[in-house]
């Protein structure tokens, strides 16, 4: 069975040193992808100057170990983690960061796109983005269903 | 008996709090009740959309005909955006 490891981060997120300890702790992997989810600056309202990121203590954490351990008993990984931000988060930041560690190239990154899509329509978070004069809650775009829809 | 209803993104936004604890002398009621005492009004106005609501009990995604027991942990939260 895989190793599967989920963080709700209501500080910094550094996908660096993320990747750091997760390539120290799966050494006989063939293969690792990441993904680096980060705030875009800019949207069709204006310049956001940062998102908001609304969580449920307790129901959050265990929506992304569901989600990760899915990933998991689907794709033939050798270890997985997913670290999420919950909280303010500064345009430019990163929000989320994934990585999938697997013997051979292509489970590790069919893992990192499975969670990457489940966590933008089934991560128990609410974003609100805020920007100089607009402020609005963000939700899941019909491309977010058809991403989800990928993987049944 | 006594019922904790949590809010969450643009549903805490919308009612203006993040927490209740509502008390009720009936003690048989379902989800569907509660969520029509506590949304009913922000439906009708327009201010939230019951279709774009989901609702848990005890953190668990359920169904609006749920039947509620005392000391539950009902919430409100419109569909996630995470990622």
């Amino acid at each position: 069975m895989a190793t599967v490891e989920t963080l709700l981060l209501p500080q910094a997120l550094d996908g660096q040193t993320l990747y750091r300890r997760f390539v120290e702790a799966n050494r006989g992997a063939g293969a690792i992808v990441t993904f680096s989810g980060r705030v875009r600056g800019e949207t069709t309202d204006g310049a956001v100057s940062h998102l908001w990121l609304d969580w449920y203590p307790g129901m959050t954490e265990q929506s992304l170990t569901d989600i990760a351990e899915a990933a998991a008993a689907r794709f033939d990984v050798l270890a997985l983690l997913v670290a999420h931000r919950c909280g303010e988060v500064q345009a430019e930041d990163e929000i989320v960061f994934v990585a999938a560690a697997s013997s051979h190239r292509r489970a590790a990154f069919e893992a990192a796109d499975y969670l990457m899509d489940r966590l933008k329509s089934e991560a128990a978070l609410w974003k609100r983005e805020i920007g100089e004069g607009f402020a609005r809650w963000v939700e899941p775009t019909a491309k977010d269903a058809d991403d989800l829809k990928r993987w049944t | 008996m006594q019922i904790t209803v949590l809010f969450f993104g643009k549903v805490a936004d919308t009612l203006g709090e993040r927490q209740r604890v509502l008390d009720f002398a009936d003690t048989d009621m379902s989800l569907f009740t509660l969520r029509q005492s506590v949304l009913g009004t922000a439906f009708a106005s327009g201010a939230l959309s019951r279709e774009r609501v989901l609702m848990s009990v005890n953190q668990g995604l359920t169904q609006e005909d749920r039947s509620l027991q005392a000391g539950d942990e009902v919430a409100f939260f419109p569909v996630f955006s995470g990622g």
